[in-house]
């Protein structure tokens, strides 16, 4: 489910729909480092970045999921019961996602803002309210297992979602797949989820409690509500815009396409123009009347390796001058 | 081999010597960022193809100061890629918005096609994602989380987001080492979560309550860490000091130097095709 940084690519409003993502999740994450001041006393906030470490270690395990597939756990849902809020889980997802995008390259930089919204903020929210929906009724195994099947499928659907948003899988294709693929990952994520917080609340039976606690403070409630709004109205702007052709049109890139295949075929529509800044000059070819393009072409090539020989030569002298310590 | 065996094979790569090892990991940051940035901006069409070529070589004469072995690099690269993949391999299969005519490749029964045009198209996105990709590699083989964390600081991202973050980095270490005791603790008893000869019921059960020992384990130590750090002056307040350190004037060449050939290279390639 993490969300890779070259799906961005796909249109001119990748970037910015990237960076509106990250907004959002930065909203959420200042709710959540508020949350933490308020409801753990004095700052415990190290107790939150030491589970991080361990939900990191947990989504390590390979669960078996009887296809011979192997899928793992996301642990939001399983974050946000045990720690008795959903913030707790936008918290601790975040940094683990962060770690995960710069480290190991596991979901993108540029995807970060929409990893965490899917893993952080809507499976611990979903996971949460739906844990604490049905605990009365159905008992914590089954709904602690129920919150983690929804919070898998749906964190799944709202990526296949806002995948389509940025252009790069039609929402026909995507959502199906998505959603068929993670609702049976998910029941494996469901029964683990079942088990370690039955497991955790028998050992730790103090933090049973946490999970009925008091309502939301109003001005918090309104805040998501307008968050979920916006992101709502905006994916509606999206796919208003009628047919799929409407949506695509609307995050048309086409780039410099047509200059592979318009000589042959002549049918590229002037519709598909790329914006502006994307090809300054599409109708330059290389090899043209103008005998310019080589010289530049050249002046280019040497300028390309003039510029890597200055840059490896500063690391070298770096390294010459640190007296061969890593810094 | 999971994200967690990986973990010390990262670590150990970082903390190897080298040219690039050397630098200021603000100036690695930065540029990383930026390769990236630049790569996922770069619009679809011929001329794309050379500045991937461009931003690639620029990558490769990096990596190959590091001193990174080409395996570490190949086998990073096929552990990261499979959800990615997923949508590079859908591609050919439906014709996207981005031509207006497409000529089919393959037809397959039940009425799939492939397309050229959309084949063309995956390989590109393919390109976008191996470059996006190795930058983020060099970034982690040549720098220790740590001295990312310092870099950080001295960006000044805010104090407590490096707090955190410098707490969950040295636990993720603590915890990597408590799975792989679950692991041989599985081994010493013969137990493989995918062997079917026992029954899936039992083998969930088991490895949720591997797992929720280790969350259990986690929330302990956290407990204990925060007494810890009480007893040794913590407060909501504290934070962690980083001396200032001004960059090397080679360090000021490589960054803008690096800098300009990410922003200068990819435009000029486009002007000239």
């Amino acid at each position: 489910m993490h969300i890779p940084d070259f799906l961005f690519g796909y249109s001119s409003l990748g970037v910015p729909l990237g960076i509106l993502f990250w907004i959002i999740a930065l909203v959420f994450v200042v709710l959540a480092i508020k949350w933490a001041r308020n409801n753990l006393d004095e700052s415990k906030i190290p107790i939150l970045a030491v589970i991080a470490a361990g939900i990191f270690a947990l989504q390590a395990f390979n669960l078996p999921t009887g296809f011979g597939v192997s899928g793992h756990l996301v642990g939001g849902a399983l974050a946000a019961i045990v720690l008795g809020s959903p913030f707790a889980a936008v918290f601790v997802l975040a940094i683990v996602l962060v770690i995960q995008a710069l480290v190991f390259g596991d979901g993108g930089v540029l995807a970060l803002g929409a990893n965490i919204i899917n893993m952080g903020v809507i499976a611990g929210f979903v996971g949460f309210y739906s844990f604490s929906a049905l605990k009365s009724r159905v008992g914590v195994p089954i709904s602690a297992a129920v919150a983690g099947w929804l919070a898998c499928v749906i964190a799944a659907s709202v990526c296949a979602v806002e995948i389509a948003i940025i252009g790069a899988v039609p929402i026909g294709v995507g959502l199906p797949t998505m959603f068929i693929y993670h609702a049976l990952i998910g029941i494996i994520e469901a029964i683990i989820t079942g088990i370690v917080v039955v497991l955790i609340f028998n050992v730790r039976p103090e933090l049973t409690g946490n999970t009925e606690k008091k309502a939301m403070p109003v001005n918090k409630f309104l805040a998501i509500g307008l968050v979920i709004a916006l992101i709502v109205g905006g994916c509606a702007v999206f796919l208003a815009s009628g047919d799929p052709d409407g949506l695509d049109s609307t995050l048309l890139v086409s780039g410099g396409a047509k200059d592979i295949f318009a000589p042959a075929h002549g049918e590229i529509e002037e519709a598909h123009d790329p914006v502006g800044w994307e090809s300054p000059m599409p109708d330059y070819v290389l090899g043209g009347e103008d005998a310019g393009a080589v010289g530049g072409l050249i002046a280019l090539v040497i300028g390309i390796f003039a510029a890597l020989v200055v840059i490896l030569l500063a690391a070298r002298i770096v390294y010459a001058a640190s007296g061969r310590k890593s810094s | 081999m999971s994200l967690i065996d990986e973990l010390f094979d990262i670590e150990r790569e970082a903390y190897r010597n080298s040219p690039i090892h050397a630098l200021d990991s603000r100036v690695k940051l930065i540029l990383c960022l930026l390769g990236l940035l630049v790569t996922v901006l770069l619009p679809y069409g011929t001329a794309e193809l050379f500045a991937f070529m461009v931003i690639y070589m620029l990558f490769w004469g990096l990596y190959i100061l590091s001193g990174s072995s080409l395996r570490y690099y190949l086998v990073r690269l096929l552990l990261i890629m499979p959800f990615g993949l997923f949508f590079i391999i859908l591609q050919p299969f439906f014709p996207n918005p981005y031509y207006a005519v497409y000529h089919v490749a393959v037809t397959l029964p039940f009425g799939v096609h492939m397309y050229w045009e959309s084949i063309i198209f995956g390989l590109s996105l393919f390109a976008k994602f191996v470059i996006s990709l190795s930058f983020i590699i060099l970034l982690s083989a040549t720098t220790t989380m740590q001295a990312m964390l310092e870099g950080a600081a001295r960006l000044r991202i805010p104090r407590l987001f490096i707090v955190v973050m410098g707490l969950t980095i040295r636990y993720l270490y603590v915890f990597a080492l408590v799975y792989q005791k679950i692991q041989s603790a599985f081994a010493a008893r013969c137990f493989n979560g995918f062997d079917r000869r026992l029954p899936l019921r039992y083998r969930l059960n088991v490895i949720g309550n591997a797992a929720g020992s280790l969350f259990v384990r986690a929330l302990d130590q956290g407990e204990r860490t925060y007494a810890a750090m009480c007893c040794r002056g913590y407060s909501a307040n504290s934070a962690v000091f980083y001396a200032a350190k001004p960059l090397h004037a080679a360090e000021w060449v490589f960054f803008l130097f690096g800098a300009g050939y990410l922003i200068v290279f990819p435009v000029l390639v486009y002007w000239i095709f």
